[in-house]
């Protein structure tokens, strides 16, 4: 092996390294600073655990709404997000994949036109329509652990989410369908599969990278969403209160930031995305590895 | 035989005392009622959570009075309680007023009142004040910041001096004696010693080296009611009494500008615009950067926790720190200071208005309150409560309710919020010496008239 190929890999690693370290860094400083009084770079000046505190008592007082409920409320509704945002994006890009319509394309076009959309242009609209859905009975107030789809509900902050996140899920899930070879899919409809078994049975198995790429975004999306919990829900601290508002709850404009404590719940915020991500890794890494193309 | 009449005996008693607890409890279900009061306030936790939690002690208190007035309502209070920005804060409200969920107690600033009144949003409480005597403790002149087109729409929660401080420390690096020091407060009380009387000292110390450039005197470092009393100690008015429109006075306008254009561009002040306050305001006032400045008694608590804590917290302040109201324009003239109550507003959605009112009056008085007031360091807003055994606890609220007989507000107006914003413009234009003081006030003339029309009255 000459000079030259033995120094190709190694300045691959190399750039490699340099920002991934330079990443590690921030997440080590994160790290340290959770469990410090005081940091200087990334030297603690006195280790403690009163950071983490929050975990067993409100650092705000006795009538602040606890970690477990708030950590409780964003996962109901990033899981709710995640699982509308898999299933509905999935069926229409497999129609808008596989299935010949009239005003396919306008669909196709006018989803891009709606993700190009800043949320906050839409926010007042969206106001009155969670307006409307309040009034419909049960649907609006009464569903347990959502509390309803209405204004002011874990639900009704799902259901705006997903609204927003089902235009990028649909293009993501349609690239994949578009990858999968038709033959199976003949064979399978040769064979007097329905459309739907054909969906579920054929194809859904052979896009699961897809899955878990969409899974994975939408529910970062809803774990860290802020804009639209913050307009559609009654304060920080009230009873639909998410992490992203909790987190807020320590930063002021005219109190000095206790950043110790602001790296610690950021860091508690990261736990749920990071076992989310081990546990779909694989599949996601299947993507970047260059998917199923050509159907298996 | 005698096992099963014990058993027989011991299921009768049983079925006695549970037929009673279910009659009992379904009797009081049916003679009373809960009503949940839903409590909106925002407050900088822990220091200012009494000013929601003082309602869940009130609770109690006056359930029991409801019981022995044979009302069947009860009260159970739902509190949602942060430290929101105001913006979000103020949208959420009008967003869930849209909603039919408007909460039935909103804290908030007085200066929204005149909007939300408009708007009916909020109930006018005049007749129902009478029925809680309590009440009448309020200091009277708070009345009048909580007062839009003749009626009362909130009660005053807190209020607070906005003083002049000075690093004594300082002081005497520039010669100044102790008793010189000392006397300054009074002086200012009297009108010997002006805003240039300031401004001249505050020169004098950057020339010598003592502080830097810029730092002779310092406001706060974004727009906020703060320079609302300097416009009037010059003078000016920002209301028309007989029309409730806004004012502005181009004369007092004047002065007020070349002030500041003055300070900043002679006298080797005002180097604080645009700071952040955590990064770096309050590390200058607190860490002996700056001569003189205008901040919060509610900040001093923040200086002695916060910053100063590993030199001596509040003992340390008392030695290096004083204060006395914002001094004169002209010599002899008032001083002033500036307070920015909150206040509670009752909800024009409330059901029970009257409880929410007596909830209100329950925290209103000197045991509730003087628990906030210490808590945060907001001043009281109770006659005699200088006497008040628990708020005489505090040193600075004792020395400082002086203030509130000098005390300027905010004027209620939905327009407020464009008029500060114009006006704060053309002073930072003028502090950087972009703009002339003439210059300043013809921007914020065009700005008024442009943005405001006829809601303004320019004189």
């Amino acid at each position: 092996m000459t000079l030259r190929q033995k120094l190709r890999p190694a300045l691959a690693y190399l750039a490699l390294i340099v920002p991934s370290a330079l990443i590690l860094l921030g997440f080590l400083w994160l790290f340290i600073t959770s469990f410090s009084t005081r940091t200087e770079g990334l030297r603690s000046l006195g280790w403690t655990w009163r950071n983490w505190s929050f975990l067993w008592e409100s650092p705000f007082g006795p009538h602040y709404p606890s970690i477990w409920w708030v950590t409780l409320n964003t996962l109901v509704m990033s899981l709710i997000m995640t699982l509308i945002v898999v299933a509905v994006s999935s069926m229409t890009a497999y129609a808008l994949s596989r299935m010949k319509f009239a005003g396919r394309k306008s669909f196709l076009s006018l989803t891009l036109i709606l993700h190009a959309f800043p949320s906050v242009t839409l926010l007042i609209p969206i106001y009155f329509v969670l307006l409307w859905v309040s009034k419909i009975p049960v649907i609006g107030r009464g569903v347990p652990l959502l509390g309803g789809l209405g204004y002011n509900t874990i639900g009704g902050v799902a259901l705006v989410m997903v609204a927003f996140q089902l235009p990028f899920g649909i293009w993501v899930m349609k690239g994949f369908f578009d990858n999968i070879s038709w033959d199976m899919e003949r064979s399978a409809l040769i064979d007097g599969a329905s459309r739907f078994k054909v969906w579920w049975q054929i194809m859904m198995p052979n896009i699961k990278p897809g899955i878990a790429a969409l899974s994975i975004f939408s529910f970062i999306t809803a774990w860290n969403a802020y804009l639209i919990p913050l307009t559609f829900t009654a304060g920080r601290a009230g009873k639909s209160a998410v992490l992203s508002l909790y987190l807020q709850n320590f930063i002021s404009e005219s109190v000095m930031t206790e950043w110790n404590a602001v790296a610690a719940v950021g860091l508690f915020q990261l736990i749920p995305v990071v076992i989310f991500f081990l546990f779909t890794q694989q599949a996601l890494l299947n993507i970047y590895g260059g998917g199923k193309k050509g159907g298996v | 035989m005698k096992k099963l009449r014990a058993k027989s005996g011991i299921m009768v008693v049983a079925l006695a005392v549970g037929l009673l607890l279910v009659g009992g409890a379904v009797s009081y279900t049916q003679e009373t009622e809960t009503i949940t009061v839903t409590v909106r306030c925002r407050a900088k936790p822990p220091m200012e959570n009494w000013r929601g939690d003082n309602f869940l002690l009130a609770t109690e208190e006056l359930n029991a009075d409801l019981k022995a007035a044979g009302d069947p309502r009860r009260v159970e209070i739902e509190l949602i309680q942060d430290n929101m920005d105001w913006g979000p804060y103020l949208s959420e409200f009008v967003l869930g007023f849209g909603a039919g969920e408007a909460p039935d107690i909103w804290l908030t600033g007085h200066e929204y009142i005149g909007a939300q009144a408009e708007a009916g949003r909020i109930i006018a409480l005049d007749e129902m004040l009478k029925e809680f005597p309590t009440f009448n403790l309020i200091i009277d002149g708070l009345w009048d910041s909580t007062t839009y087109k003749g009626k009362i729409w909130g009660i005053p929660q807190d209020a607070e001096a906005r003083p002049l401080y000075f690093n004594k420390a300082l002081l005497k690096k520039l010669g100044w004696s102790d008793a010189e020091i000392a006397a300054l407060p009074g002086k200012i009380e009297k009108g010997e010693f002006t805003l240039y009387d300031m401004l001249e000292t505050a020169k004098e110390a950057v020339a010598r080296g003592i502080v830097e450039l810029g730092n002779g005197f310092w406001t706060r470092p974004k727009n906020g009611p703060d320079f609302t009393a300097f416009y009037y100690a010059f003078g000016g008015e920002t209301i028309d009494p007989a029309t409730g429109k806004l004012v502005f006075d181009t004369a007092a306008g004047l002065k007020y500008y070349q002030f500041f254009y003055d300070a900043a561009q002679t006298y080797g002040s005002m180097g604080c615009l645009g700071l952040g306050w955590g990064e770096a305001w309050h590390p200058g006032v607190s860490g002996s950067k700056v001569l003189f400045w205008i901040g919060g008694t509610w900040q001093w608590a923040e200086w002695a926790e916060i910053y100063l804590k590993d030199l001596g917290g509040e003992a340390y302040m008392w030695e290096n720190f004083g204060f006395g109201l914002i001094p004169a324009a002209e010599k002899g003239d008032k001083p002033n200071s500036l307070t920015h109550p909150l206040a509670y507003l009752i909800s024009s959605q409330c059901k029970y208005p009257d409880l929410a009112l007596a909830l209100i009056a329950k925290v209103s008085n000197y045991g509730p309150n003087t628990r906030h007031a210490i808590a945060s360091t907001h001043l009281g807003i109770l006659k005699g409560q200088t006497e008040y055994k628990f708020y005489k606890v505090s040193r600075l609220l004792s020395e400082t309710l002086y203030m509130l007989d000098y005390t300027t507000f905010l004027p209620n107006n939905p327009y407020w919020g464009p008029y500060s914003t114009i006006t704060y413009e053309a002073l930072a234009a003028a502090v950087g010496g972009e703009f002339t003081p003439e210059e300043a006030v013809d921007f914020v003339v065009d700005g008024l008239q442009r943005e405001l029309g006829d809601k303004v009255i320019i004189r």
